[in-house]
């Protein structure tokens, strides 16, 4: 276990920039060889690699945040933001309303009762979905920030539809009254419609500062991780189902189901992929004077 | 009240004690977390000491000397003696108020 952990130890050092890693990578990894490694140390390591990738010294490096023309990469995470969006209706339709089919009740009160699991993972589902949405918003307020930044003052007026767009997202939390098939399409289309804007503005070519960059790259980090939590946790909840409810099988209800799992997967892929396109700083184009991180 | 070091966000606590460290004599990151533990009680991890480490290296206020093997000792510089002057007179300022105030209570 002692061995294990200096070896996650010495290998989280390679999270940290290249040039950091030449000035102090051999003699961190001396320190790491006599210290006793303990779970603090594996979190402030984490932690250092961050603030050493963070850190404008290593800005001059090809990393996440010196990326010259991420335009592309913008456009990678709000298309899988808005995919994402998409595809959680017909996953919350089944989730919460569920079908009745072969003479099986699928409502999800119902199944929760017959089998508790489902209700954990489904929870999970709802959960993460909400935090995705925060994250989402996040993105978009970074984004939007950019042209206040630039003193593009019309750009202020962003905020009234970020304003609209935040209520609609959050008002399926809140006690409205209406059902459950209306919050929930409000919650997609939201989220649809902030995904699609997000691509738009990426297309647009708003300028960034690297400051501004590493926000929105933060911000989409956060909702990446939320989107690749909702695609674990629906694919639990997916394969619990397959188990447990072989009536099930082929039936329509749960075919929507699987197609609604694949798409929130695969909008995870694309999320993190871009994200990783960005961490590894495998962009290239104009020079950054002219275009900082645009 | 913190001077310069606070310039270093959340590694100005670290670097006050690395500085406090070097005060005796250069010394490589391993001995420099054993020597901060013995006298302050913290415990520095590697990824937050070589945080501060090279804020301090790149402002001059600490240096390498040649490495040893894989071991690199460092030593304050003029300037990161004036600075941590500053800082613990600072200091020293604000627990004289504290027990001044404390002795009228």
């Amino acid at each position: 276990m002692r061995t294990s952990s200096k070896l996650l130890a010495l290998w989280l050092l390679r999270l940290y920039p290249r040039r950091w890693r030449e000035r102090y990578e051999a003699e961190m990894s001396w320190l790491l060889e006599e210290h006793e490694v303990r779970l603090t140390t594996l979190v402030d390591l984490l932690a250092g690699s961050l603030d050493a990738r963070l850190d404008p010294a290593y800005v001059a490096e090809r990393s996440a945040f010196t990326m010259r023309s991420p335009r592309f990469t913008n456009v990678m995470l709000f298309s899988a933001f808005a995919l994402f969006s998409a595809a959680l209706l017909p996953l919350l339709a089944v989730l919460l309303d569920g079908y009745e089919e072969a003479g099986i009740p699928t409502h999800y009160n119902d199944v929760v009762s017959a089998y508790p699991l489902l209700g954990i993972a489904s929870s999970a589902v709802l959960m993460v979905s909400l935090v995705a949405g925060i994250g989402l918003l996040v993105t978009f307020v970074a984004l939007a920030m950019t042209g206040i930044m630039e003193r593009r003052r019309w750009a202020v007026l962003l905020l009234v539809p970020m304003l609209a767009v935040a209520l609609v997202i959050f008002a399926p939390v809140l006690p409205l009254g209406s059902s459950v098939y209306v919050r929930q399409l409000m919650l997609a289309l939201s989220g649809i419609v902030l995904g699609m804007v997000g691509v738009g503005a990426a297309l647009a070519r708003p300028t960034l500062r690297p400051a501004q960059w590493r926000a929105l790259l933060t911000a989409a980090a956060a909702t990446t991780l939320a989107i690749v939590l909702v695609a674990i946790s629906a694919l639990a909840w997916l394969i619990t189902l397959w188990l447990h409810a072989s009536q099930l099988r082929f039936t329509s209800g749960l075919n929507l189901a699987t197609g609604a799992v694949a798409i929130v997967a695969l909008a995870a892929i694309i999320a993190s992929a871009a994200l990783g396109r960005g961490l590894s700083g495998r962009v290239t184009g104009p020079t950054s004077a002219a275009n900082a991180g645009a | 009240m913190r001077g310069e070091l606070a310039d270093l966000g959340r590694f100005s606590d670290p670097s006050l004690l690395i500085l406090s460290s070097l005060a005796s004599g250069a010394k490589h990151g391993y001995a420099m977390m054993e020597d901060i533990r013995a006298f302050s009680g913290t415990q520095l991890e590697p990824g937050t000491l070589y945080g501060a480490l090279a804020r301090l290296e790149r402002r001059g206020w600490v240096e390498p000397l040649p490495a040893e093997e894989r071991r690199r000792p460092y030593r304050l510089t003029a300037a990161g003696v004036t600075v941590l002057r500053e800082q613990l007179a600072s200091m020293q300022r604000v627990v004289a108020t504290g027990q001044e105030r404390l002795a009228t209570l």
